[in-house]
């Protein structure tokens, strides 16, 4: 989809045409659920957020103020689901520790998309659950934080924004996940790549 | 894994994100030089954020889109075109078809039903013998009795008639004989005045069977002079002699054409169809348009 047609279709959407708005969920559908589902890491729940997600957005819409739709997208997507967490945060959080032996075979339907053999592949889907399964052992706000800066690749000041905390909050969210998620992956090294040196 | 501050941890962060202050940033490079356990964090983190990144888009598992139901608010007419418009364009053609090969078949059908029942057209009207020699009714006429026929009417119309021809056209003298009493069988030959004199007595005399009896009459007169004209059976040897009279194929007797009579409705379905191929085809025009 071309620039020109994604801002007709935003000022159609914003006029109330519906139809208009659906034409960009369905071209960034993939994009909220992928990040829905690293930040709520179980397909249902994502689908919920994501679904969520476009209704705040189509409602919202008054407020995009042109830029970069995709990114302003993101973030009300990252924030549905942080509010989401806060809402689930009754249920007990999984240990990092827990999770090393856990089954992780729950996962989500990771596509074959950089695998040429069928081992290869193998190897790679298991290491992206290994990875999720570390990522959902974080803290919520700390999994919001990581995912909105290492996968979205949100600068501090937007994540500040978006969550609705002070920057060095950011930071330090941020610092405290990587460092968790670190020694989480040193229990899937056997699923590393040589290169990597947890 | 060895074991740093948490503010480690955050420079260790920043400095990999590239947003450590000018100062820290300097400060922490020179001890990345000496401190070898620092390093090997240093790179640990940096693998797992290129990890975290390498992590593959996923599929949407269904379609996200809203419906008014979900915004709560009822649909509004879209000014993007929906995607399952080609599909409604595409009924119409169908339709124009549909209705065309309805209406050619139709309007064929009628025609040849029509054409082939002609009696002079089409070898098939010949009489068939078998049937030309049947026995059938002269055709009835309704040609206009001569003037005299009404002459002296108004003196026949309430003249006695047999209850026998009466009673035998409409049933009417039935009942007549079985309310009448045997004494009044000459009033009906009064005249209007004078019948209208009987009722009035009759009402007066709070007599309701003699009433009904001088109304029953009454209308038996006029039956009378409606009916007898055309009711009269024809004298015995008329009705011989046309019975024995041979059927002349020239003049064919007026019998039922089934087929010839669903002749023209066929013809009107095939005009109402070929008007509805017509519509059919205007409307894709105007959707291809659109």
């Amino acid at each position: 989809m071309s620039m020109a047609d994604e801002q007709t279709l935003i000022q159609n959407a914003q006029n109330g045409d519906l139809e208009a708005f659906n034409g960009l969920v369905r071209n960034y559908q993939d994009a909220v659920y992928t990040l829905t589902y690293r930040i709520m890491g179980e397909p249902a729940r994502a689908a919920d957020a994501a679904q969520d997600a476009f209704i705040t957005a189509f409602r919202r819409l008054e407020t995009y103020n042109g830029g970069n739709f995709r990114a302003w997208l993101m973030r009300i997507a990252a924030n549905t689901c942080y509010d989401h967490l806060r809402y689930e945060k009754r249920r007990p959080a999984t240990a990092l520790d827990d999770l090393v032996s856990e089954d992780y075979a729950d996962g989500a339907p990771l596509p074959d998309q950089s695998t040429p053999t069928p081992e290869q592949a193998a190897q790679s889907a298991e290491l992206s659950r290994a990875i999720q399964s570390c990522i959902d052992g974080l803290q919520a706000d700390q999994r919001v934080a990581l995912i909105m800066s290492d996968v979205e690749d949100f600068s501090y000041q937007e994540i500040a924004e978006a969550v609705g905390v002070q920057l060095g909050t950011v930071k330090s969210r941020i610092s405290r996940a990587r460092a968790a998620l670190r020694g989480c992956l040193q229990g899937f090294r056997e699923l590393l790549p040589s290169v990597y040196r947890l | 894994m060895p074991d740093f501050s948490e503010q480690e941890y955050q420079q260790l962060s920043e400095y990999i994100d590239g947003t450590l202050p000018a100062s820290e940033r300097a400060a922490l490079e020179a001890r990345l030089r000496t401190d070898d356990a620092l390093r090997a964090e240093l790179d640990a983190l940096r693998d797992t954020v290129a990890l975290v990144r390498r992590l593959p888009a996923l599929k949407a598992p269904r379609d996200f889109s809203l419906t008014p139901a979900m915004v709560g608010r009822p649909a509004q007419p879209s000014l993007t075109p929906p995607r399952r418009d080609s599909r409604r364009i595409t009924q119409f053609p169908a339709m124009a078809l549909l209705s065309a090969a309805a209406s050619f078949i139709f309007i064929v059908l009628g025609a040849v039903l029509w054409l082939s029942d002609a009696p002079d057209t089409s070898p098939i009207m010949t009489p068939i013998p078998a049937v030309a020699s049947m026995p059938t009714t002269p055709p009835v006429t309704f040609d206009a009795p001569p003037d005299d026929v009404f002459d002296g009417m108004a003196e026949e119309a309430f003249a006695p008639l047999p209850d026998a021809e009466v009673d035998d056209a409409d049933g009417i003298g039935a009942m007549r004989a079985f309310s009448a009493p045997a004494d009044e069988e000459a009033e009906p030959e009064l005249p209007e005045a004078v019948m209208q004199a009987d009722m009035a007595d009759a009402m007066a005399a709070d007599d309701v069977e003699q009433a009904a009896e001088a109304i029953i009459e009454q209308m038996d007169g006029i039956e009378a002079l409606t009916i007898e004209p055309e009711a009269a059976p024809p004298a015995p040897e008329q009705a011989e002699a046309s019975a024995d009279a041979p059927i002349v194929a020239d003049d064919p007797p007026p019998v039922s054409r089934p087929a010839r009579d669903i002749a023209p409705f066929l013809l009107i379905a095939g005009v109402l169809f070929a008007l509805l191929a017509l519509l059919g085809g205007g409307l894709t025009r105007r959707h291809r348009r659109s």
